[in-house]
């Protein structure tokens, strides 16, 4: 795709939010890395997943629209290595910000082995449509259904059996702010990789 | 349609079912489309002061009077 | 099955019109794109300007395909993304209807009383005020900016740091001029790293910490609601709230941050208001420091800035052309803010401001080193002279004004020094002009890298005449109604 994929602007985060980028490069060159990017509107816990994830601090916030970088950081499962990548948030294909677009085209041009959507379990009706997009676009998409544990607080049960199967993509369910499901997380998510290669 | 008004003219506490987005601006349409409020989805006026408070489904949005007017419902 | 067809191409289909729009415009896509035809057609359907551009480029039927849109807009009264959207959302209400249970709803009830209290203005504006007056005012302006400014300068810079540099330096070093780079009254680490450490340190860790807490708690959001209608008046919307706040923390991160606004005019207002009328934490702490025996100096001081900042943004919003902002946001639920990540987001947040900022600090002490080398320095200030006798201070305040040039919790330190020599009127004037006055190094050089030159230029050239004639008129009518000190 020819878009420019203009993943840095700005660049006075960039040391502190880089910090860990050579070093990991550097010891894991043998391996070759498989790209993971992470996808979501803003507020659903995607920074939280891709610190849990790296190990690397990305502002996490609690405010619509304060993720303004892409961030990069690396994870280790098991043997697989992965450059894991956070977007800012994005609501839908169709952008409006600049954010937004700055996701898409790199979506569209980044040729990921794995796409974690993130959505807020309490509003699922509304992240969905993403999915199906994503999903449309012909994306290795996994979807992860962050905050489980506040759905439960207000009186919602999702089946996430049943939810992989009407969407035909691997669902699963997390709560990474209290670090729940990450496990399964990660071991789906190789899987996933090991078949897609295969 | 009977019954037929806009979110600036309903009472802080009535529940809707929100009709159509009646809007030229092409912008407004997009993101309230983007914060999930469509037709068929059931919302809830929280208050209407100092900005105007929606429940739509799980979600709580916050919104101008510009935007609350474009939202056309049909009370309950 | 992982990676199952299921849904892809096949179980989601829109309506039998869309169906076939995008069939034809899939036959006439050519070259391969990384995504599924399906979505770069469902995309030009919706008329996106960045997708019909790459297809303009790089498909010979282009012609065909925009027909193709145009014959389908036709079919449907409503915009064609609107049709598309509802129909996806229909296929989702199916498909949550089948997955997603509801048990009685068993919210907690203080989170709800607390979410609602925090929104509505009666009780919302007072507990704006509370937050600002225990966050802002008494955890940074008094613990952060007093006690601990106090302790860590006091006992640490002042007892054992500064004597004993001065000492090393005179004992080892012969040459004059390197005495006064490394050490003495200006040197880089008697000023520039006591500045840092023993100034900045505290006050911006405090801020940080504050900010974090309110930011991850979900306070902000309330925060904008409440004061969307102020902000509409100024040609801001409520959103606007996030880096006007961080304003308050550093500017140069807050003009930053600025750029999450969604248009250029609020981005431009953004940082003017930002560059004039939001003091930093640092200056901040001075400011409250050197004010804060005198609650009518502290009153006349933050009612002008606020006048100003309210006045400006009316005016240059009147003068700025461009559309109305709207205001929308998500409200998230308030959470109690988990304590390991206020930590990190602090932390990170400073160590930003370390490595951008404090550079900046030891540059600036390097440049008054040279200015006062070369003399340079003392033609400013003697040109300078004139300019403050003016605004009713005496000639020496010059010295502090340059001071503020290179960072304006400089000039506002350097002001603090002569507390004692000052009466009450004369350090409200100087505490207003400095607050209003230039933003500092680091903050110009974001704005010329984020709004460009001609817009920092055009800021800066009315801040400055402007900040000296509020400071001129203040001094006056101080003088005139007779509430001199």
């Amino acid at each position: 795709m020819s878009c420019c994929h203009q993943e840095k602007k700005g660049g006075l985060f960039k040391n502190l939010l880089r910090r860990n980028r050579g070093d990991s490069e550097a010891s894991e060159k043998q391996v070759s890395k498989k790209k993971m990017v992470l996808v979501g509107t803003p507020n659903v816990g995607k920074s939280v997943i891709f610190n849990r994830l790296t190990g690397v601090y990305a502002t996490v916030s609690n405010y619509p629209g304060t993720t303004v970088e892409v961030f990069r950081g690396t994870c280790r499962i098991g043997e697989e290595v992965f450059e894991v990548v956070d977007t800012p948030g994005m609501y839908s294909f169709m952008t409006i910000t600049e954010e937004e677009r700055v996701t898409r085209r790199l979506l569209f041009s980044e040729k990921p082995d794995i796409i974690l959507h993130v959505v807020d379990a309490k509003n699922l009706e509304r992240m969905l449509p993403m999915t199906l997009q994503l999903i449309e676009a012909g994306l290795p998409v996994m979807l992860v259904v962050n905050m489980m544990d506040e759905a439960q607080q207000i009186g919602r049960e999702i089946d996430i059996a049943k939810l992989e199967q009407l969407l035909g993509i691997p669902v699963v369910g997390t709560a990474a702010a209290i670090n729940k499901g990450m496990d399964l997380l990660k071991k789906r998510v190789v899987q996933y990789v090991k078949k897609r290669a295969a | 349609m009977d019954g037929e008004r806009n979110l600036a003219e309903l009472k802080v506490g009535d529940e809707a079912v929100i009709g159509r987005i009646n809007t030229t601006d092409d912008k407004i349409l997009k993101k309230l489309m983007a914060l999930g409020v469509l037709p068929g989805m059931k919302l809830v006026l929280l208050q209407k002061f100092p900005s105007y408070v929606i429940k739509v489904g799980n979600t709580r949005i916050a919104a101008d009077d510009s935007i609350a007017r474009s939202i056309v419902v049909v009370k309950k | 099955m992982l990676k199952s067809e299921r849904l892809e191409y096949g179980a989601f289909k829109y309506d039998d019109r869309i169906e076939k729009a995008i069939k034809e415009i899939e036959s006439n896509l050519k070259s391969s794109y990384n995504v599924s035809k399906r979505t770069i057609a469902l995309l030009l359907l919706q008329e996106d300007s960045e997708i019909q551009e790459m297809v303009r480029m790089r498909e010979s039927s282009f012609s065909q395909i925009s027909e193709i849109v145009k014959k389908t807009k036709m079919l449907f009264t409503e915009p064609l993304y609107y049709v598309i959207t509802v129909q996806r959302q229909k296929k989702v209400d199916e498909i949550v209807s089948k997955v997603v249970y509801t048990r009685r709803d068993s919210k907690n009830r203080l989170s709800n009383w607390l979410d609602k209290i925090t929104v509505q203005p009666l009780t919302g504006i007072p507990i704006l005020l509370l937050v600002l007056y225990f966050g802002l005012y008494k955890f940074v302006g008094q613990f952060g900016a007093g006690t601990l400014v106090d302790f860590i300068e006091g006992n640490i810079f002042d007892t054992y740091v500064n004597p004993w540099v001065d000492r090393m330096v005179t004992t080892y070093i012969s040459s004059e001029p390197i005495q006064e780079l490394l050490a003495k009254e200006y040197g880089i680490i008697t000023l520039g790293l006591r500045y840092a450490l023993a100034i900045i340190l505290p006050i911006v860790g405090t801020f940080f910490l504050m900010f974090s807490i309110i930011e991850d708690s979900g306070y902000l959001p309330r925060l904008a609601l409440l004061i969307d209608r102020v902000f509409k008046a100024i040609g801001l919307n409520g959103r606007a709230v996030i880096p006007m706040v961080l304003g308050f923390g550093c500017d140069t991160m807050a003009t930053l941050v600025s750029r999450t606004l969604e248009t250029r005019r609020e981005r431009i207002l953004a940082t003017l208001l930002l560059s004039l009328a939001i003091p930093c934490s640092a200056q901040l702490g001075v400011v409250l420091a050197m004010l804060s025996g005198n609650t009518a100096a502290l009153l006349i001081w933050a009612l002008c800035v606020l006048l100003v900042f309210l006045l400006v943004g009316f005016l240059a919003a009147r003068l700025l052309p461009g559309e109305r902002p709207v205001f929308y946001m998500e409200v998230p639920p308030l959470r109690l803010p988990r304590l390991g990540n206020i930590i990190e987001k602090t932390l990170s947040r400073m160590q930003w401001y370390f490595l951008e900022i404090v550079p900046i600090f030891i540059i600036a002490s390097v440049l008054i080193w040279i200015g006062r080398m070369t003399g340079i320095f003392d033609a400013i200030i003697r040109l300078a002279e004139p300019l403050m006798v003016a605004l009713g201070l005496p000639p020496e305040t010059a010295e502090a004004f340059l001071f503020g040039f290179f960072r304006r919790d400089y000039g506002a330190a350097g002001l603090y020094d002569m507390k004692g020599s000052l009466t009450w009127t004369q350090l409200t004037v100087a505490s207003v002009t400095l607050t209003l006055f230039l933003p500092c190094i680091a903050q110009v050089s974001v704005m010329l890298k984020e709004r460009g030159l001609m817009t920092t230029a055009a800021i800066l050239a009315f801040i400055f005449p402007f900040a000296f004639l509020v400071g001129y008129v203040l001094n006056l009518i101080l003088n005139v109604t007779g509430v001199v000190w």
